[in-house]
């Protein structure tokens, strides 16, 4: 089967990566998937489906880093005490109403980025153990009964034995080799580990507001979101693979820089050495020697990354004919400067994207895709009224059908839920229907249809609109918001 | 070795707590309530003040079920159950005010550092985050949440959900599925990515 632009999506491997990136695919097939992807004709649809995988990482984690909403434990608990049957001083909850608005106040000024560390560690306290096999020396018991590791102690590994410590939800350190390394706790969530000997594979959370740094016999590294391995040799060289994000090095001789993975370097007495690439079967080994919750990660990070470098395969370009083909932007390169802006759209640069989008429209002004763009970084921008009209104006005279559609659903949306105006997102939905009946955001349209009488207060309508949205699309992506909505229709007594 | 565990509670204060102690409830609850008001964020959602209540219904669940506690599991393990059963319980009714829109959306809070921008894109992901996981089903949500965002492996998630790991992975699959397609990715991203499959 040959989807758009030549792309395969019958690949055999499609189905599997998601699999091989949770660790769960058996290793002769991870072997041969490994293969696939290494293949110098890198398969476009596996590609584009880890390019995917990995943005939905990516958002969940991004989304996992930030703070959740202010909470205020001491106030929690003057509020639960009377439920529990405990009586708390009088002052308790005057203290606890007077720490709350402190709380608030320090919240507004100084919210820390991402996870919230869990309480303090107290003195004599250590670092719990994730997973310990074989022994290990310089361990102690910690709070429970179980070792752990102590802050500033050495621990040194037996032969074949593996630890895994974290000292932080977002920090993980996993030794083995006969390592033996310290981990020291610098103010609140800074952590500086020191590799004395054998190797270390180190996982920080991107995001997350905490530290670490690995010092090493000639320099140190120190982790911007990032999973990597480190190897120390007898002279005291340190072999570095970067699976993940990046590095910031310094080394002893004094050069500073930072790396972004994959990449492999050396730290030695003669300073770094030259950048190397990963392959597949040392990526595939060292991810193991990871912290569980940094493997997952690795392995995406590593082949999202890796793959796409490699040289595509040479494809004769079509020539266009005229009449059935939307013209290109105009000018040499125009795909590449709009694919540049929906980069820089996604990574939120919004001022550099309009910027290319403004250049590129002023030498071109009827372009849609760019006109798509420029009205897609308005509302980035912050600016839904001007975005809702260049929407429009698309809508009325732009590319072809499928952009007018996109166009002015996009504009229904806006008005919907940026402008409180369900009224006229109304319309534009009722235009949808009259004018792209078979467009390919019928479905969509149908269902943001009940979204608006709700929105309007139009029980009534709404009712009627999510029912014909099930009997169109039983297994549409929002059946089940639908039926929930009906549900709720009918607790509020709107049969 | 008995099982990690990423809450740190000391023995003595457990076992008073299982004894009825209230100051060590009230030490329990001091070293663990960001953890469970976390989790339950993530499970259940809901605004500043129906977080707070869902806290105190799990603390309330927690003082009668310590007394059975007796260490076999992870402390950690032990809390995510009675979170995952409150946030069950609870979470059904807010989602669904979420998205008929009747929940208040959170206010973007300015953080150090970083401009009322940051501030707004970084409760833009949020706020599309969570409505994206109340349109999955509890089962769906729990085993996203709790792989993806708590970083808990499958065996664990199985464990707390009294399933077997195969059906995790089935779940997650599912999840990660339903998810890709309903995220607002353009409002979000600038563009939706590519679906292969």
């Amino acid at each position: 089967m040959v989807r758009d632009r030549g792309r395969p999506t019958d690949c055999r491997f499609l189905s599997h990566l998601q699999d091989h990136l949770d660790g769960q695919l058996a290793p002769p097939l991870a072997d041969e998937l490994l293969r696939h992807l290494d293949a110098p004709t890198a398969c476009p649809a596996c590609l584009a489906e880890l390019e995917a995988l990995r943005r939905l990482r990516e958002v969940l984690r991004a989304a996992a880093a930030l703070p959740p909403p202010p909470f205020e434990a001491a106030a929690n608990f003057s509020r639960l005490a009377p439920r529990l049957g405990f009586r708390l001083p009088r002052w308790v909850p005057v203290l606890a109403a007077g720490a709350a608005a402190a709380a608030l106040l320090l919240a507004v000024l100084l919210v820390p980025r991402g996870r919230d560390p869990g309480p303090p560690l107290g003195a004599g306290e250590s670092f719990p153990l994730l997973a310990l096999q074989g022994s290990a020396a310089g361990l102690q018991p910690g709070p429970r009964t179980e070792p752990c590791v102590p802050a500033d102690g050495v621990v040194s590994l037996a032969p074949g034995a593996r630890l895994v410590v974290a000292p932080d939800p977002s920090v993980a350190l996993a030794a083995d080799e006969g390592g033996a390394f310290r981990v020291h706790r610098v103010g609140a969530a800074r952590f500086e580990v020191q590799l004395e000997r054998g190797r270390v594979g180190l996982h920080l959370t991107p995001g997350s507001r905490a530290g670490l740094a690995l010092r090493l016999p000639f320099g140190s590294l120190e982790a911007l979101g990032t999973a990597f391995v480190v190897r120390l040799g007898p002279d005291g060289e340190a072999e570095v693979a970067l699976l993940e994000g990046e590095l910031h090095v310094s080394s002893a001789g004094g050069a500073d820089f930072d790396v972004q993975g994959p990449t492999r370097l050396t730290l030695g007495a003669a300073g770094p050495g030259p950048l190397a690439p990963l392959t597949a079967e040392e990526a595939a080994g060292l991810v193991d020697a990871l912290p569980e919750r940094g493997r997952k990660d690795a392995r995406l990070a590593w082949l999202a990354y890796h793959a796409p470098p490699r040289a595509p395969t040479p494809r004769p370009r079509p020539e266009p004919r005229p009449g059935l083909q939307a013209p290109l932007a105009g000018e040499e390169g125009g795909d590449e400067l709009l694919a540049r802006a929906r980069r820089l759209l996604a990574a939120r640069r919004v001022a550099e994207a309009r910027g290319l989008l403004d250049a590129h429209l002023a030498k071109n002004p009827d372009d849609p895709r760019a006109r798509m763009l420029r009205a897609d970084a308005l509302r980035l921008g912050g600016d839904p009224v001007a975005a809702r009209d260049a929407y429009l104006a698309l809508a009325e005279q732009g590319g072809g059908h499928a952009q007018q559609e996109a166009a002015l659903f996009e504009a229904g949306l806006l008005e919907l839920r940026s402008l409180g105006a369900p009224a006229r997102a109304l319309e534009r939905f009722d235009e949808l229907r009259r004018r792209f009946p078979r467009g390919l955001l019928r479905q969509e349209v149908a269902f943001h249809l009940a979204e608006c009488y709700l929105a309007l207060g139009d029980f009534r309508r709404a009712r009627r609109a999510l029912e014909d949205y099930l009997r169109l699309y039983p297994a549409g992506t929002q059946a089940q918001a639908a039926r929930d909505w009906l549900l709720e229709l009918e607790a509020k007594g709107w049969r | 070795m008995p099982p990690a565990d990423r809450l740190q509670v000391p023995e003595d204060c457990l076992a008073r707590c299982r004894a009825g102690d209230k100051d060590a409830f009230q030490e329990f609850h001091r070293r663990t309530a960001t953890h469970v008001h976390r989790i339950l964020h993530r499970l259940a959602g809901g605004s500043a003040a129906e977080l707070d209540d869902a806290v105190q219904e799990a603390y309330l669940a927690l003082w009668r079920a310590l007394p059975g506690f007796r260490g076999q599991a992870a402390l950690s393990s032990f809390v995510y159950g009675v979170c995952l059963r409150v946030a069950q319980h609870r979470g059904r009714s807010w989602f669904r005010r979420l998205r008929l829109g009747e929940a208040a959306a959170r206010e973007p809070r300015e953080e150090h550092g970083a401009g009322p921008e940051r501030a707004l894109e970084r409760a833009a992901l949020d706020q599309a985050v969570q409505r994206t996981l109340a349109g999955l089903s509890f089962r769906l949500r729990s085993v996203l949440v709790l792989f993806e965002m708590e970083e808990l492996s499958g065996k664990e998630i199985a464990a707390q959900l009294g399933i077997p790991e195969k059906t995790v992975w089935t779940r997650l699959h599912h999840a990660r599925k339903e998810f890709r397609r309903s995220f607002p990715w353009y409002e979000i991203e600038g563009a939706p990515p590519t679906a292969a499959s």
